[in-house]
């Protein structure tokens, strides 16, 4: 796994710096990146005060707040600068699950998505959940922190239950800053989505989803009587295959899917849904593009 | 409604292991996925149909029942009576001695007897039957007609023969009448214990066969050796069957006069003798006690010779070579006189003039003359003579069966009278000019053969073939069946030979039933269908000739009840039919496509579940 992500050729690489993943909103906070924005900032006029926090420009710390309340407090001025793009992925069990692995897509996009933002200058942050975050990253910004996101990709596992409600409702490092958030998944939980979303959504995040399903799950090739164990809970359903159940399993997918598309269209979410088997360079250069996601 | 095969019904016991699945839970293969949320949302539509769902089940279970039903109903064959009317139907009945076999019960005749009766029962509206016997000749029994009351009539009257059977003339004949009556659809329904090879080609034709693997011994032969004192009789007795032991039982005129236990090892006949029969028995009588599957054969039985002697005078001077080729025949009683000389007795069946013709001729008699002299009264002329060069056979000859095995290119004839050939002869031989040298001929009853030479002046005695002529002509003129003796088989038809002074012939049979006949010209005896001795009298004026002949079963063709038994495939299964009423059709296809559409409707039911 970790070996291809750093398996990325240069062409490859030098193809995604030219791209830039696009928000719908403004974003605010972090330190000055390349986004236009309506935020508050140094080059036009003073805005406001936000805490300090590890990464940030050491020359915006207004000492004067430091002195006042022995707090490191930094000014926000209306400016172009640098968002905060968070990469949830989905490292569940259920997501090693498929030939090509759904995982495998999930985390050579998280690297791909990571990339960009770093060649925009915006500050990463990755999370990998399942029913909880069991790993973060934290943010940092800099083509040179591209090394340390593979290694941390690399090291994931994918085990767990899913539950993007819980886990992403649990990631405290958004703190109400505008920013872009990334959702890798099959989103296939118990509990759904649908919290999560707008979870993200308060955070004032502008949202991008990308389901990620095996051609297994898209066009099941099963017979005879199975007992279909899921991965994950265990938890296991009795069903003769036939034409019929095949019939309505593929409605019952349908119908998952279309509704993921029609949340994210009433939530302004970006959204994808492809097969874990298309290459990556199409996924990335074809499908993303079409979907706006980057340009 | 009949079926052809009812076992086939059998294939309904599996509806049993069917059913046994649908009760059996089925065993699920486990099988790892990401999530079954999904398959979740399947499973709750799968139960929103649940009631559904469980008539689906029910109904799968029910088409494949119906299938299983379907399919036992196609392999039992069945076999439908509907029908249209207005079709013509011929019916054969074999009446050979093998119908008499018990080995379908009650008899073959009888299985025969009661389809027939049956099939005449469906006759429809408009069909109409014939029936042909196929006897050793085969004739129309009745029809065509349509009175089923009058049909059923004849049939009860059909009786098994105790002969064969010409089973390929019947059928002829059957498909001539059905030519003939110009309808079409016609069917030709064979009731036999055989089916005719090859009949498959024609489609008309259908066999009803009745044949078990009957069990059978047969008394083949029998036979007698006259000594000085006694006679010693042969009989063979043959086994068609199993290996068993016998016993056997000889009559003699009527009485029984020895009895032998004997073994018969399978397949085989063997030959038992009977010594020490007294001389002045007549009839002798061969049977096996015990009982088998055909009873007709177990009698086998001999008539003794009365030993008639043929009487012959010889008129001649001196001619050994003519002697001892006429003394040849044991039957013939040979006197011989000088030329002119009148015998004591005129009693005589032949008369053989060794040169020269008496101006008046015995009053009966068979004549054979060499150098006739001219005679009025036969309307022979005998002027000169002749040389003739080679001697040859008449290319138009009318009794082929005089020259038989006579090779007269070799003889040679120094001279020989010019003779005419008389009204109502024919020439045997002749030289190369085409003048007679041998003439035979029928006048009055009496037969005449009259050579145009004298043996003293030819090489003819002198030829290997001289006694072979002198035979031949002594049995067209007094046949050696003259003296009665002999066995015929039933059915056969016998030719009586009469004595040359018979002027009559009466023929009993063994039931009592007298026939009679013109001795002249010889009579053919047909009803010879009775198994037995028969009494033939010759009434020659104030003489009698006594003598019979023993009609016998054809064991060679009736006795081995298996030969065409072979179809038969399980034992038990005593009756086999090979063909369907000519009312009945088949349906098993119409099943069978019905089956096909029940299995279609399973398929779809089960992909679509609707």
């Amino acid at each position: 796994m970790g070996s291809q992500m750093k398996t990325f050729d240069p062409d490859f690489l030098s193809k995604l710096e030219r791209l830039a993943l696009q928000n719908i909103r403004p974003v605010r906070g972090g330190t000055g990146g390349s986004r236009r924005s309506r935020a508050r900032g140094q080059a036009i006029e003073f805005s406001d005060f936000r805490e300090y926090t590890p990464g940030d420009d050491y020359r915006r710390i207004d000492w004067n707040a430091y002195a006042r309340f022995e707090r490191l407090f930094i000014k926000l001025y209306m400016e172009e600068r640098e968002a905060n793009v968070t990469i949830f992925l989905d490292t569940s069990a259920s997501m090693n699950y498929g030939e090509p692995g759904k995982g495998i897509l999930a985390k050579k996009m998280a690297a791909v998505f990571a990339y960009i933002a770093l060649a925009n200058y915006d500050r990463v942050g990755i999370a990998a959940v399942t029913d909880t975050v069991i790993h973060q990253h934290p943010y940092f910004s800099g083509k040179a922190g591209y090394a340390r996101v593979l290694k941390f990709l690399d090291n994931l596992p994918f085990e767990g239950r899913t539950s993007l409600n819980k886990s992403i409702q649990s990631f405290e490092p958004l703190m109400s800053r505008k920013g872009i958030s990334i959702v890798l998944s099959d989103f296939l939980a118990e509990d759904g989505y649908m919290d999560a979303f707008h979870y993200l959504k308060y955070q004032q995040q502008d949202v991008a989803a990308l389901q990620i399903l095996s051609p297994e799950e898209l066009d099941p090739s099963m017979s005879g009587a199975l007992r279909l164990i899921d991965m994950e809970t265990n938890e296991h359903v009795e069903v003769e295959i036939t034409p019929r159940t095949l019939s309505l399993y593929k409605k019952a997918l349908n119908t998952h899917m279309e509704t993921l598309r029609q949340t994210c269209s009433n939530l302004e979410i970006a959204l994808l849904q492809v097969g874990s088997d298309i290459s990556l360079e199409q996924l990335v250069f074809e499908k993303l593009q079409q979907t706006g996601m980057i340009r | 409604m009949a079926f052809r095969n009812p076992w086939g019904w059998l294939a309904l016991l599996l509806i049993l292991p069917l059913i046994l699945l649908y009760i059996l839970k089925k065993q699920h293969e486990d099988m790892n996925i990401s999530s079954t949320l999904l398959w979740q949302q399947v499973f709750r539509d799968l139960q929103a149909t649940r009631p559904w769902q469980r008539l689906r089940t029910q109904l799968l279970l029910i088409l494949q029942v119906l299938a299983i039903i379907l399919f036992a109903f196609s392999l039992a064959r069945p076999i439908s009576f509907s029908g249209q009317g207005g079709i013509s139907y011929i019916a054969i009945v074999d009446t050979s001695a093998r119908m008499q076999a018990v080995d379908v019960r009650p008899s073959r005749m009888e299985a025969a007897r009661t389809a027939l009766l049956d099939l005449i029962r469906r006759m429809k509206t408009g069909d109409v039957l014939t029936i042909v016997l196929a006897d050793q000749q085969p004739f129309v029994l009745a029809g065509p007609s349509d009175d089923k009351a009058l049909l059923a009539g004849y049939v009860n009257e059909i009786q098994p023969s105790n002969g064969k059977t010409d089973l390929g003339s019947a059928v002829q004949l059957a498909q001539t009448l059905l030519q003939d009556q110009g309808r079409d659809g016609g069917q030709i329904h064979v009731f036999s214990d055989k089916a005719l090879s090859g009949a498959d080609s024609h489609e008309e034709l259908f066999f009803h066969v009745f044949a078990g693997n009957g069990e059978n011994a047969a008394v083949t032969h029998v036979g007698y050796n006259v000594s000085d004192r006694n006679i010693t009789a042969l009989s063979r007795v043959a086994n068609y069957g199993t290996g068993r032991n016998v016993t056997l039982e000889l009559k003699v005129d009527g009485s029984l006069h020895n009895v032998k236990e004997v073994s018969l090892p399978a397949d085989e006949e063997i030959s038992v003798y009977w010594p020490d029969i007294p001389a002045s028995a007549r009839e002798v009588v061969v049977s096996i006690s015990e009982e088998d599957d055909l009873l007709l054969d177990n009698t086998g039985m001999a008539a003794i010779s009365d030993e008639h002697k043929v009487k012959v005078l010889l008129t001649t001077e001196r001619n050994v070579f003519l002697e001892r080729a006429v003394s040849l025949r044991g039957d013939i009683e040979l006197l011989k006189a000088n030329p002119g000389e009148a015998p004591e007795s005129s009693d005589f069946h032949l008369y053989i003039y060794d040169g020269g013709l008496p101006a008046l001729l015995p009053e009966t008699g068979h004549i054979i003359a060499f150098s006739p002299s001219a005679h009025e009264d036969l309307g022979l002329t005998a002027e000169g003579e002749i040389q003739p060069s080679g001697v040859i056979i008449n290319p138009q000859i009318q009794y082929p069966s005089l020259m038989q095995y006579v090779e007269p290119e070799g003889y040679q004839i120094a001279n020989a009278v010019r003779v005419n050939v008389p009204e109502g002869f024919t020439v045997l031989l002749q030289d190369r000019a085409g003048s007679p040298l041998l003439i035979a001929g029928e006048r009055d009853g009496r037969r005449m053969a009259l050579f145009s030479f004298s043996l003293h002046d030819s090489n003819l005695p002198l030829k290997a073939d001289f006694p072979i002529l002198i035979q031949n002509l002594l049995n067209w003129l007094v046949p050696p069946g003259m003296t009665f003796t002999g066995q015929v088989f039933a059915g056969d038809p016998l030719p009586l030979s009469p004595f040359p002074d018979a002027t009559g012939i009466i023929v009993r049979s063994p039931g009592g039933r007298e026939y009679s006949f013109d001795a002249y010209p010889p009579p053919v005896f047909h009803d010879t269908r009775e198994i037995g001795f028969y009494e033939v009298v010759q009434e020659a004026g104030e003489r009698t000739y006594s003598g019979g002949f023993a009609v016998l079963v054809p064991t060679d063709e009736v006795s081995d009840l298996r030969t065409d038994s072979q179809p038969l495939e399980e034992e038990g299964d005593r009756v086999m039919q090979t063909a369907a009423y000519p009312f009945q059709r088949e349906i098993w296809m119409l099943a069978g496509w019905a089956l096909l559409l029940l299995l279609l409707t399973e398929w779809w039911v089960y992909h679509h579940g609707i």
